[in-house]
């Protein structure tokens, strides 16, 4: 029994760097379906491994690692049939990157940036994000072209990043005040 | 500076981007530290939109609804992490046969109590959608009259009709059998002007200036072109609206990509009071950059019944950086027509 305890404190932290680490999965492989099924084979390992981490070590740094692997496997066995990034792009990816520190944060400014959005983009970012729709069951469902709702999306995605680039000061400062 | 990577990334997060589109965002990511910390912005708000079944649009769309609803990140993170660990302790037999639930095992219970969410991590569950919270304001659910109208020109058409007046400054009312016709078309009416010629008679529609949104990158305008009363369609009768435009746009100096769309929404409520949509049919098409050239666009809906009102609009929108650059040519529209054919049981 004692033996497939995890300590408090570790699954603390696993909680802790959940996004970051599904983001960074993502980022290396962008395909959502796939991110997930790496996210939950990393954190069983990561359960497994719970007794080899040293409570003083960095922990995303070590789960981020072993998430790496796992990346780099999924993209040996399915190399031919799916489009990827070469190895060396993951080599590349620094997990600075994706630092969960200020993730709070970014959530808060994402919450506003979002809402400054034009009604018709709301409408195709519900359908993405919330409703996981693909972009041809939007394209029927808003009636437009498959192309205009991508460019939407793009504009979407570039639209938020840059407000919540932005209000993330002001986000901060609220927050720590 | 950021722009082909912003739309390499996001067509690769859609996942329709070629071998050479990936090819050329890895270029992208390579190049400097700069790139791979936009790249990874783009990709974290990405994990962020999508995780815990979109919390963003839930916090924006319940806050809205005046809803009380409390925001719990770290709990819905915490049960992500722990269906993980759950899942790992799976494995284990010993877990399994165990009745002693563990300090981890109990806030995993608390944790979801109070986040009352499904976890995304868990492969399956985030993909089920929640329609029944989130209904489309272009199906049949009920909803007060939509953000998407002009809502004060359809209120003050509606309020005309409602009252029997027969004169608008703004519009004709034309009554015909069973039904009142409030019309704008005459009077947005211009002729030829900026290199286009109408497409029929001497006059064409032209829309106002388009309102720019300088935060959200976009410029849009929309006219209301009718309003029909059908409140007095014979009782066992249904009906359908067509709808049909010519449109064309004024040349630019500059590449502008304008998308038009012809709406019609069907909308409900007793005189005086509140009027809810019950459904709205929009179809839409980016215009060419030739002037000579005019190109249609339909739209048709069978009419729901309890119908009080149709309201037929046409919109010009612009996306992206193009949209904050001036755009003096104008948006066109002409050989406007709206059919509304009555079959009676």
């Amino acid at each position: 029994m004692e033996e497939n305890t995890i300590p408090f404190e570790y699954s603390h932290k696993l909680t802790a760097i959940q996004r970051s680490l599904y983001a960074y999965i993502l980022s290396l492989l962008p395909n959502r379906s796939d991110a997930e099924d790496i996210l939950q084979e990393t954190n069983l390992i990561l359960c497994k491994k719970a007794k080899e981490y040293k409570a003083d070590g960095h922990f995303q740094g070590w789960a981020f690692r072993i998430a790496r692997y796992q990346i780099m496997a999924h993209m040996t066995k399915s190399r031919r049939s799916k489009i990827h990034f070469s190895n060396e792009l993951v080599d590349a990816m620094a997990e600075e990157d994706f630092d969960s520190t200020n993730l709070n944060i970014t959530q808060k400014a994402l919450q506003i940036c979002y809402d400054l959005l034009p009604k018709h983009m709301q409408l195709i970012a519900r359908l993405r994000f919330k409703e996981e729709k693909t972009l041809r069951d939007i394209s029927s469902l808003v009636n437009r072209p498959l192309g205009s709702v991508s460019a939407t999306l793009h504009r979407i995605r570039q639209n938020l990043v840059n407000c919540v680039q932005q209000k993330t000061p002001g986000v901060e400062a609220e927050m720590d005040a | 500076m950021y722009e082909e990577l912003d739309c390499l990334t996001s067509k690769s997060l859609d996942e329709i981007a070629t071998p050479a589109d990936i090819e050329r965002l890895e270029e992208l990511i390579k190049m400097s530290s700069s790139m791979r910390k936009r790249y990874a912005l783009l990709v974290t708000q990405e994990s962020l939109l999508h995780w815990e079944t979109g919390e963003v649009t839930d916090f924006v769309e319940d806050s809205k609804s005046d809803k009380k609803i409390i925001n719990f990140p770290i709990f819905a993170s915490a049960a992500a992490a722990i269906v993980a660990l759950l899942s790992a302790w799976g494995l284990s037999k010993q877990f399994l046969q165990d009745t002693n639930s563990s300090q981890i095992a109990l806030d995993n219970v608390e944790s979801n109590k109070l986040a009352g969410k499904t976890v995304i991590a868990q492969k399956g569950n985030a993909s089920d959608p929640t329609a029944e919270n989130f209904p489309l304001p272009f199906t049949t659910e009920v909803e007060v009259l939509p953000a998407a109208l002009n809502k004060s020109v359809v209120f003050s058409a509606i309020e005309l009709l409602e009252s029997e007046k027969r004169f608008d400054d703004g519009a004709i009312i034309s009554v015909e059998d069973n039904f009142v016709v409030w019309d704008r078309t005459d009077h947005l009416s211009v002729p030829a002007e900026n290199g286009i010629l109408p497409l029929e008679g001497a006059g064409m529609i032209k829309l106002s200036g388009m309102v720019v949104n300088v935060d959200a990158q976009t410029a849009e305008v929309q006219e209301t072109l009718q309003v029909v009363d059908v409140r007095h369609l014979p009782p066992e009768s249904a009906s359908t609206i067509d709808a049909e435009i010519c449109l064309n746009k004024g040349a630019t100096a500059y590449p502008q990509t304008t998308e038009f769309e012809l709406s019609v929404e069907v909308l409900k409520g007793l005189e005086g009071e509140d009027k809810f949509s019950l459904g709205s049919s929009t179809n839409s098409l980016i215009a060419d950059a030739d002037q000579e050239t005019w190109e249609n666009l339909t739209s048709s809906f069978v009419v729901p019944e309890g119908a009080d009102f149709l309201v037929v609009s046409l919109t010009a929108r612009i996306e992206g950086p193009e949209s904050l650059l001036p755009n003096p040519s104008g948006n066109y529209a002409d050989s406007f027509r709206v059919n509304l054919s009555t079959v009676v049981h």
